[in-house]
């Protein structure tokens, strides 16, 4: 199972783009995932947004 | 559903059920709340004339001589120096002005009415591209042509008007939708259909033919003239969704060359700013990289209501200025889904399965995603005096709506 899945890994890559076209060029099987964290990590927006969800 | 929920749907069906029609043109200083006799209104949120930008500059000196206040720069400039001109948004007295936005009290402006709520949007009438007041432009040729506008076009236009009766802009707006304008930059079936709606009153005017071929010949050449009524619609739609306690749906986009501001429903009466960005601009020949000026026009009413750069996947052609695809164009549509709440259901998208435009921008879906609002814009010239150098393309800063999501969780947190 291990080597069959290191013949032909299917990989699910998560925020950087740029991880997922290197591995396309190398015609590894990856499907990307557009994510970036909340408010773009600032913790002072991420409060705020938090505190209008009780709303 | 929580209170926010609630507002911004109760926000969205107001600005859905809106009819905007055209019914006329009037003088400014007759028709627009507020408006004083030495009075200029200008695209954007507030600013002083020390912070003004080249073009807003510019449109005011030519404003201020095509008013006979002033018969030179020199002149105009003292005047707006020493204070003896007032500015004020025209956002915030019912109007809006593409690029620098000026209206001055003697220009005659569009009026449109929201027949289903009342309030009503005022607009200048499009001077067509190149070196316009608009864009920042006051030499002679500038100013004859805003009072030829004043002394042929408007009295023709008025007249028409009492003939043709309430011109229903949503309904042109949608079937343009359909004929490959995103209603901002690409305005050419919009200016046809609403062409092909006037020429018969005009002529039914019985003014003098040469005064009809000229007016129909400017009017017909410029594929901007319907960009003029599409703002003052959305504004009216728009206007009908703002001011409902708990929406975070923004109302307003604008920019003056220096700031970029916008409205939010929830919190009437504040401007929200940040510096303007600089679009990616396509150059009309002449010009180059570093003449354009910063982000600058009331026109991103438009992408506020869901047109222009949101309905990016019904006009290709525009994303191809700078070197895009027509799946970037739909890619663009696609994202802004990411940052508001409804779709709209009369302005569709053919290629997007007649999908809805994304319609009302939720400040909070903005900070959350990171993902800013995407506009298709005029660029004009960083000075003042030159006009228009290019198309381009253009995101909101982030800042506007951060400073907006601050100043709500104060009032309703």
């Amino acid at each position: 199972m291990t080597v069959e899945l290191l013949r032909k890994p299917k990989i699910i890559n998560v925020g950087a783009r740029n991880f997922h076209d290197s591995l396309k060029v190398q015609g590894a099987d990856s499907v990307h995932v557009d994510w970036k964290p909340p408010a773009e990590g600032d913790r002072e927006m991420m409060k705020l947004l938090d505190k209008l969800d009780k709303l | 559903m929580g209170k926010i929920e609630e507002a911004n749907e109760r926000a969205v069906k107001k600005i859905l059920e809106t009819k905007p029609v055209a019914t006329g043109i009037k003088k400014a200083k007759e028709v627009i709340p507020g408006m004083t006799e030495r009075m200029l209104l200008h695209a954007g949120p507030p600013i002083e004339w020390k912070r003004m930008s080249g073009p807003t500059r510019g449109a005011v000196i030519g404003a201020a001589i095509f008013e006979g206040w002033a018969d030179s720069e020199e002149g105009a400039v003292k005047l707006a120096e020493r204070g003896e001109i007032e500015f004020a948004p025209c956002h915030d007295h019912d109007a809006v002005g593409p690029m620098a936005g000026v209206i001055s009290p003697s220009m005659s402006v569009y009026v449109v009415e929201n027949q289903t709520h009342g309030n009503k949007a005022y607009c200048n009438l499009n001077e067509g591209l190149g070196k316009v007041l608009r864009y920042g432009a006051y030499s002679a040729e500038v100013i004859d042509k805003l009072r030829w506008m004043e002394k042929e076009m408007s009295p023709l236009l008025t007249e028409a008007f009492k003939r043709s009766g309430p011109i229903d802009l949503k309904e042109i707006i949608s079937k343009a939708l359909h004929m490959g304008d995103e209603c901002h930059c690409r305005n050419v079936a919009t200016s046809l259909i609403f062409m092909k709606t006037m020429t018969p009153h005009m002529i039914e005017t019985g003014f003098d033919g040469e005064i009809i071929s000229r007016v129909m010949k400017f009017m017909g050449d410029n594929v901007l003239t319907f960009l003029n009524l599409l703002m003052p619609a959305c504004k009216a739609m728009l206007d009908a969704g703002h001011g409902i306690e708990y929406s975070t749906i923004v109302t307003t986009l604008t920019r003056n060359g220096t700031d970029f501001g916008i409205r939010v429903s929830g919190l009437p009466g504040q401007w929200f700013t940040a510096p303007a960005p600089t679009p990616e601009t396509l150059f009309f020949p002449g010009f180059k990289k570093g003449d354009e000026g910063r982000d600058i026009g009331d026109s991103a009413i438009a992408e506020t209501m869901g047109l222009g750069g949101f309905a990016s996947a019904n006009a290709p052609a525009v994303v191809q200025v700078v070197g895009g695809t027509p799946q970037d164009a739909a890619n663009y549509s696609r994202e802004m889904r990411e940052i508001t709440v409804a779709k709209h259901t009369s302005f569709t998208m053919p290629f997007m399965n007649f999908e809805g435009t994304p319609l009302g921008i939720d400040i909070r879906k903005v900070i959350e995603t990171g993902i800013l609002p995407f506009i298709n814009t005029g660029v004009a010239h960083k000075d003042p005096g030159v006009g228009g150098v290019g198309f381009g393309l253009v995101r909101a800063p982030i800042d506007c709506f951060k400073k907006a999501l601050k100043a709500f969780v104060e009032k309703y947190g």
